[in-house]
């Protein structure tokens, strides 16, 4: 019973191990393990139920043959009166063949040897006896076969050999040897299966992995594709885990990859951005929907803004003007669009300025990109206009005193009748123009000389109050003539100038002579001279016919007079004032106008005087 | 710009906050005449070197004209020349622009 259940136990665990597992192994380990269960059962069936027949026949064939030699041999030992030998001999042969008793016994019951020496009732050999042995007998009932061999002693008479042998079934040994067998097979299939069962999601696992590598492509760089389910076990988390962290030291290489390319890009941008900075002139990428992309730092100077507010800005808000606008967007439009350049004048608080604004596309297809270059063009303008109107001004005061030189010389010619008080009268007109003509050439090339920058400054020590003293003298008599106060207030020390002599004698008889041609008769023109600051200041007051101050700001202008019709009755070129302030302006000093109509002006000529060393 | 005078600590600061508004408000288009300036001291000379690389910022550089001799030197012995373009006179500065 214990060992039945134990092999019913051990069959239990081995049909749980096979039924989890659905392989052909598992299959055939639990086919096996029923066959060498069945064959367990057969065996042990056929050892009870076929194998005890025989086992009984040769049983009682054994206890036969042992009861026919000891027969024989019992029937030599007694004719010979051998007792003791015979007893022995009875004695070991119960032992030996395992027989229940062995005995000798005499026809009259007299047991004569017997295997159990308590039970012999005859001491000795009686010398014969008559009586006939019995014949044969053999009972076997159940495992225990009783036979009688008849004895014949010679000489003595007749006995019979009662043994009594039992046979075993089938062998207890065998069963239980078969039965170990069996089991042994069945726990070897069992640890197989066991085993099988432990390692095979193992062998699963590598199996998988294996296919994964085979199955990946050599092209392939994604290797998040050879991981494998982590249900297959251990080794599955281990390989999954090994693939992630290559895989992440992949994505850490191609984000240290990706980090030194944007720095080298970063290094080229800067460089570009710092070269694209150096431009003067402002360059303006505009992108998708208007919106700048990038800026300079001239363009956000010219746009009166800053780079970090004019970039990701829609570009209409720092350009109103609707041209160019509009040519920005039809350039980001179509890369074939031609270059667009609009000149825009644009108001400032305190000053205008003229910038030109240049747009081209990109070149690129659908590119929604434009490029806007800005150029302050004021100065420009400002020298095209300032030529312009010198031109404008200068051909007419050339042309006016030729056509009056023409006129006169046509009529003097044409006059039939000799007339020579009104020829006399053309000659001194064509005389004046002619003079007038020279003062006004003379004027034009001065006034080129100095913008052209030829008009050289030869400096020399020039003692100011010496000047002073030879316009006083140059003018007095035209002062004199007007009854004009002419007075001159001269320090008594002045610094000797390092200038031109003969350029700040010319500003000098262009002020002082103004004053005497616009101030009326019996006024005055008083020349007050004043070191300050480092500066010489030459004051020119005159008590004349003064300016309003729309004339005051332009009277330094070439060619300009004023308006007033007593400036018109005054000969004059309106070069005068323009050529005297550049001619100081050039020495690093300036004339300056303080005017008011009808009661007189003053014009202040400063020089630089630099009289202390300079240390730093 | 015509500053009066030397600059200097006392009203280097002053100098520099006309400079830039008359930067800003002209576009770059100026000139310092620099006729009536004695000297500069090292914070002048500061308030030079920023006025110049704000200018340089937008591409231009700032434009000086009748310095005198001390100023000239005291420029070129700081090596600071190269950040100044300096001219004679008035005129010529002003043709620098065209």
């Amino acid at each position: 019973m214990k060992n039945e259940r134990l092999i019913i136990k051990r069959l239990s665990i081995v049909g749980r191990a096979l039924v989890r597992g659905r392989t052909a192994f598992n299959v055939l380990i639990f086919a096996l393990v029923c066959i060498f269960f069945i064959q367990m059962v057969i065996s042990i069936g056929y050892n009870l139920f076929f194998q005890k027949d025989l086992e009984a026949k040769a049983g009682l064939r054994n206890v036969k043959a042992v009861g026919h030699i000891l027969a024989r041999s019992t029937e030599t030992l007694m004719a010979a009166g051998e007792v003791s030998t015979l007893r022995r001999s009875v004695s070991e042969a119960a032992l030996e063949h395992d027989l229940e008793y062995c005995r000798i016994v005499l026809p009259d019951g007299g047991i004569l040897a017997d295997s159990d020496p308590k039970k012999i009732t005859l001491l000795e050999l009686p010398d014969s006896w008559n009586k006939p042995s019995l014949p044969y007998t053999e009972t076997v009932t159940g495992q225990c076969a009783t036979l009688s061999f008849p004895l014949d002693i010679p000489g003595r008479g007749g006995a019979s050999l009662e043994i009594a042998g039992r046979f075993a079934g089938p062998s207890v040994k065998d069963i239980q040897s078969q039965t170990a067998q069996m089991t042994i097979a069945c726990l070897a299939l069992v640890v197989m299966l066991l085993v099988h069962h432990h390692v095979r999601p193992r062998l699963k696992a590598i199996d998988t992995i294996h296919q994964a590598l085979q199955d990946t492509k050599s092209t392939q760089t994604d290797i998040s594709a050879l991981e494998i389910d982590p249900r297959l076990g251990t080794e599955a988390l281990a390989w999954n885990k090994i693939i992630r962290q290559t895989q992440g030291q992949q994505v850490r290489s191609a984000i240290e990859h990706v980090r030194e390319s944007i720095q080298e890009k970063s290094k080229v941008n800067v460089a570009l951005g710092a070269a694209c900075d150096a431009l003067p002139y402002g360059l303006i990428v505009v992108g998708e929907k208007m919106c700048v992309d990038y800026a300079n730092g001239a363009a956000a100077s010219l746009l009166r803004t800053n780079v970090e507010e004019l970039c990701n800005q829609e570009v209409t808000h720092f350009v109103t003007n609707q041209q160019v606008i509009d040519a920005i967007r039809d350039a980001a439009e179509s890369p074939l669009y031609k270059r667009t350049i609009v000149e825009v004048k644009q108001d400032g608080s305190n000053s205008s300025s003229v910038l030109r604004f240049m747009v081209r596309p990109i070149g690129q297809e659908n590119s929604g990109v434009a490029v806007l270059m800005i150029e302050d063009i004021t100065q420009q303008k400002m020298a095209e206009e300032a030529r312009s109107g010198f031109l404008a001004s200068a051909a007419h005061e050339l042309r006016t005193p030729l056509t009056n030189i023409r006129l006169c010389a046509e009529t003097a010619l044409e006059d039939t009748e000799h007339n020579s008080i009104e020829t006399l009268k053309y000659l001194n007109i064509i005389n004046q123009e002619s003079h007038r003509l020279e003062r006004t050439v003379s004027g034009i090339l001065s006034v080129a000389e100095v913008e052209a920058g030829s008009f050289t400054l030869v400096r020399d020590d020039v003692r100011l109050d010496v000047l002073l003293k030879q316009i006083k003298a140059d003018h007095e008599m035209h002062a004199k003539g007007k009854q004009i106060q002419f007075e001159f207030d001269i320090p008594p020390k002045l610094p000797i100038l390092h200038a031109d002599r003969d350029k700040v004698l010319l500003a000098l008889h262009n002020l002082i002579g103004n004053a005497l041609k616009y101030t009326p008769e019996k006024n005055s023109v008083s020349i007050k001279t004043v070191l300050e600051k480092g500066q010489i200041r030459i004051a020119v007051c005159d008590t004349g016919i003064g300016m309003n101050q729309e004339d005051a700001d332009k009277i330094f202008d070439k060619f300009y007079r004023a308006g007033d019709k007593r400036v018109k009755e005054v000969t004059g070129s309106g070069l005068g004032l323009a050529i005297a302030r550049q001619v100081i302006r050039q020495h690093g000093g300036d004339i300056t106008v303080e005017t008011e109509l009808d009661k007189g002006s003053t014009f202040t000529l400063t020089l630089p005087v630099v009289t202390e060393e300079v240390l730093v | 710009m015509r500053p009066e005078g030397s600059i200097t600590w006392a009203n280097a600061e002053e100098f520099k906050t006309e400079m830039s508004e008359a930067i800003e408000k002209n576009l770059g288009r100026i000139i310092l005449d620099a006729t009536s300036v004695a000297y500069v001291d090292s914070k002048g000379l500061g308030v030079l070197v920023e006025l110049s690389q704000a200018l340089a910022q937008s591409g231009k550089t700032l434009k000086i004209c009748h310095m005198n001799e001390t100023m000239r030197q005291v420029i070129e012995l700081t090596g600071l020349r190269p950040l100044f373009e300096c001219f004679v006179d008035t005129n010529s500065a002003v043709r620098s622009f065209l």
